[in-house]
């Protein structure tokens, strides 16, 4: 009797808790099965060399012939993998840098309660907007309008602002720098809405206090804003380079060879995921040896940023404390 | 520390998946009625994360009821198929016409890789029974094990007795079993538009043309600077250097990589870089590719206010499928050039797992084999087709080997101009791998033209990339 008046307690405190397994486990399963297992399994292609030929396909171990091959240490090889790295990395930072600028000043300029600009939550829509758009169609929209005989070129040309015979799809700083512009353009409302959002959650107390002392907003910007922003500009800046780093739509199909596989001109602007889609279509294991290789490239460098970006202060504050204790246990020891 | 590693760790894995998955969305399927019973389609539903290639974003064109019990389902990168069954077939086919489906990819570029897809899936129902295949990649697919031979579908040599005997190579699997079919020859030419030859030429007559101006490269580049300076660069004689390039790489004595798989460089491949250098330096040319828009555009130009150009490399079917525009209509002149060589061309076979042999065999030897049905396709389209019977039929006929295309004053009649051209059509150099390796040659080519790169340079970068797309192929 008494056991089961247990029993029934027992259960009826168990079942709520289990509710909330039941309702996350929906995406752990998708996770698993379609995100990790994938994953996981990259690795293990990455050791097969597959051979298509005339659609007959032959697959055979390599180990790491394929990472031998990509970094061009085998004969005979040579190292695209690096070469499209540095596309990635110079199409990316192009779009970085005046992005996270601009981003800036529009985050201090919207969330500035003493310019009070009129329609800023208009503004904020009108620069979300070009992130709306599909990657896709822009791609082909700035191509048609920067090609050869596209209407900016030619109008840059009449007001001759270029010079009759450049062509931004010859050109490789053309080219990428279109590329690092859509980019930009269509990234730029995103970050700084995160960045307005980071703005607002600093306290306006110090912005008040800043102000009494007589702080110029240069000076607040500098010395209140950047610094307590420096989670989200975090979160940003990783985020940014993993898209970056697998930049793919709009390369793609912005100045590439008829094939779509060689980012024009001279190879110039082919990122490291074309180059995964170029050889999936003559073998895979060598595909997923740059996708592992991407992906082990992104670990590095957020575990780097990590480290490094992390809060100096608060690093500094935990030493100090730690030494503190050390003192005085010393002290206590000194004392017995 | 673990502890942090590990969360870095996972959340990278996390934000890297779910990036890949972002992109992938894009190139799931869409569809949107388009008049009739034609639905769009995107076949990219494999579970490819990174299926949002440039080739899935064209989306297939569907027409016909592919869920029906007969299907019978046609491949094509184009309507040009599709504007024979839609014609001629239709007419003499009836009870077979009504159960075709006709899938349009919508591009050549990407073809490859929409049929090497449908192909692994032989359940799904727009498998296709009979695929048209490019001179570019025929041999790809006639040495796969995914085509009937013309045994299995009852086509016998006395059916293709009447066919160019470089298209039956072509067609023909490494054993010599025929297995894709072709129903156009395609000897090359140039082809120039009367009024602008007139203005900045001089002349409209064919053989004064091809004498002063197309018999040599060097008059070719001579002719160019004269078109140029007449015009103040208004009108080039070429739209794009990239025009010359099937003209040196249909005439080479080898392919592109030789019986080792070794990559070989033909001499007529180094002298059209020379050539398009040429072209470029001189700024020549309106530097376009062939397909691109700007080409297209330089076709309809007037050479004073817009741009436009004089010649296009051209060939039967790219009079009546490219050239169809009001500036070219009625002012068309053939001329030879420099060298003999061919363009293009479409085979059509039938696939392993068709699910009518008879219907493919009918279908393909209609097409392809019978005369009268080979003429009734030259009645509307003017293609030079791919049988030397039906064409001494119609040259008989004044009328019918008349084309509207042609300009009147230069007198030419489209089949006595390609007849001699077509007896020494040699593709033997054709390999599996053309289209994605004359892609490769184009882009060095265009380095080198630009003078990026120096010519050993390109060549090195030329061969160091088809190993690295095929690595079965040897610098």
């Amino acid at each position: 009797m008494s056991n089961n008046t247990q029993g029934t307690r027992k259960r009826k405190t168990v079942e709520y808790g289990r509710w909330g397994y039941f309702f996350i486990a929906p995406f752990f399963i998708v996770y698993l099965f379609f995100q990790l297992v994938p994953l996981v399994t990259t690795f293990y292609y990455s050791t097969l060399k597959y051979t298509k030929r005339n659609l007959i396909e032959t697959v055979s171990f390599a180990g790491i012939e394929n990472f031998k091959d990509l970094l061009g240490i085998s004969e005979g090889e040579k190292a695209y993998m690096l070469l499209y790295l540095g596309n990635t990395v110079a199409i990316w930072l192009i779009n970085f840098i005046p992005q996270i600028i601009i981003s800036l000043l529009m985050a201090a300029w919207l969330s500035d309660a003493r310019i009070k600009l009129r329609l800023s939550g208009l503004y904020k829509c009108i620069i979300y907007l070009p992130s709306l758009i599909t990657a896709a169609s822009i791609s082909v929209l700035f191509h048609a309008m920067f090609s050869a005989q596209g209407p900016i070129t030619m109008t840059l040309k009449n007001w001759n602002i270029i010079p009759d015979s450049f062509n931004f799809m010859r050109s490789v700083g053309g080219t990428r720098g279109i590329i690092g512009y859509i980019l930009f353009w269509m990234w730029y409302g995103n970050t700084s809405l995160l960045l307005i959002s980071g703005v607002l959650g600093i306290s306006p107390d110090i912005y008040e206090a800043a102000d009494i002392d007589g702080a110029s907003s240069t000076r607040q910007f500098f010395s209140i804003t950047l610094p307590l922003l420096r989670p989200i500009l975090m979160y940003v800046l990783i985020t940014s380079l993993i898209g970056g780093l697998q930049n793919y739509d709009i390369p793609s199909l912005f100045n590439v060879s008829k094939t779509g596989l060689i980012g024009q001109p001279n190879d110039k602007s082919t990122t490291l995921t074309m180059y995964i889609m170029r050889l999936h279509a003559s073998n895979d294991g060598k595909a997923a040896a740059v996708s592992v290789m991407l992906f082990i490239i992104t670990l590095i460098i957020s575990l780097v940023l990590f480290n490094g970006m992390g809060d100096k202060e608060a690093k500094a504050f935990k030493k100090e404390q730690k030494e503190k204790q050390k003192a005085a246990k010393l002290a206590q020891k000194g004392g017995m | 520390m673990r502890k942090k590693v590990l969360g870095v760790l996972l959340s990278t894995a996390m934000v890297s998946v779910a990036l890949t998955g972002c992109g992938g969305d894009s190139g799931s399927s869409s569809s949107t009625t388009t008049g009739g019973n034609t639905t769009t389609t995107d076949t990219a539903t494999s579970g490819d994360d990174a299926g949002s290639s440039a080739s899935s974003e064209v989306e297939n064109t569907v027409t016909g009821d592919a869920s029906a019990e007969d299907a019978f389902v046609v491949w094509g990168w184009n309507d040009d198929i599709k504007n024979i069954l839609d014609n001629e077939y239709k007419e003499a086919n009836a009870d077979d016409y009504a159960r075709i489906v006709f899938v349009n990819t919508g591009g050549s570029d990407t073809y490859q890789t929409k049929i090497d897809e449908i192909l692994a899936d032989s359940s799904n129902e727009l498998y296709p029974d009979v695929m048209g295949l490019e001179v570019d990649y025929v041999k790809k697919y006639v040495n796969s094990p995914s085509l009937l031979s013309g045994s299995d579908l009852g086509i016998t040599d006395d059916d293709t007795k009447n066919m160019y005997q470089y298209n039956k190579d072509l067609g023909s699997d490494a054993d010599g079993n025929m297995r894709a079919f072709f129903w156009q020859a395609t000897p090359g030419c140039f082809q120039l538009r009367a009024d602008l030859a007139k203005k900045f030429l001089g002349t409209t007559d064919p053989a004064e043309l091809q004498d002063k101006y197309f018999s040599s490269w060097d008059k070719i580049v001579e002719a160019a600077k004269k078109v140029n300076d007449a015009s103040k660069g208004k009108c080039k004689l070429f739209s794009g250097y990239t025009e010359a390039f099937r003209v040196f790489s249909n005439s080479r004595a080898t392919g592109w990589y030789d019986a080792d798989d070794k990559i070989t460089i033909d001499p007529n491949m180094e002298e059209y870089m020379e050539v398009a250098k040429q072209l470029y330096d001189g700024e020549l040319t309106f530097n376009t590719d062939q397909w691109s828009e700007d080409w297209n555009a330089n076709m309809t130009g007037d050479g004073k206010k817009t741009n436009a150009a004089i010649a296009y490399c051209g060939c039967p079917w790219f009079t009546y499928w490219c050239l169809n525009t009001d500036t070219w209509t009625g002012q068309t002149i053939l001329v030879q050039g420099p060298q003999q060589f061919f363009w293009g061309g479409t085979g059509l076979a039938a696939t392993a797992e068709c699910s009518d042999k008879d219907m493919a065999g009918r279908l393909i030897k209609w097409i392809t084999c019978n005369t009268d049905g080979l003429v009734a396709i030259n009645g509307r389209s003017k293609d030079f087709v791919n049988s030397t019977e039906a064409l001494a039929l119609i040259q008989k006929d004044k009328k019918a080997s008349a084309s509207e295309m042609l300009f009147k004053g230069a007198k030419q009649n489209i089949i006595e101009f390609y007849l001699p051209l077509a007896d020494s059509i040699d593709a033997s150099t054709a390999t599996a791998e053309d289209q994605t390796i004359n892609d490769l040659w184009a882009s060095q080519v265009s380095e080198y033209a630009a003078g990026n790169v120096d010519k050993d340079a390109a060549i090195e970068a030329f061969k160091a990339s088809v190993h690295d797309t095929y690595d079965y192929l040897q610098a």
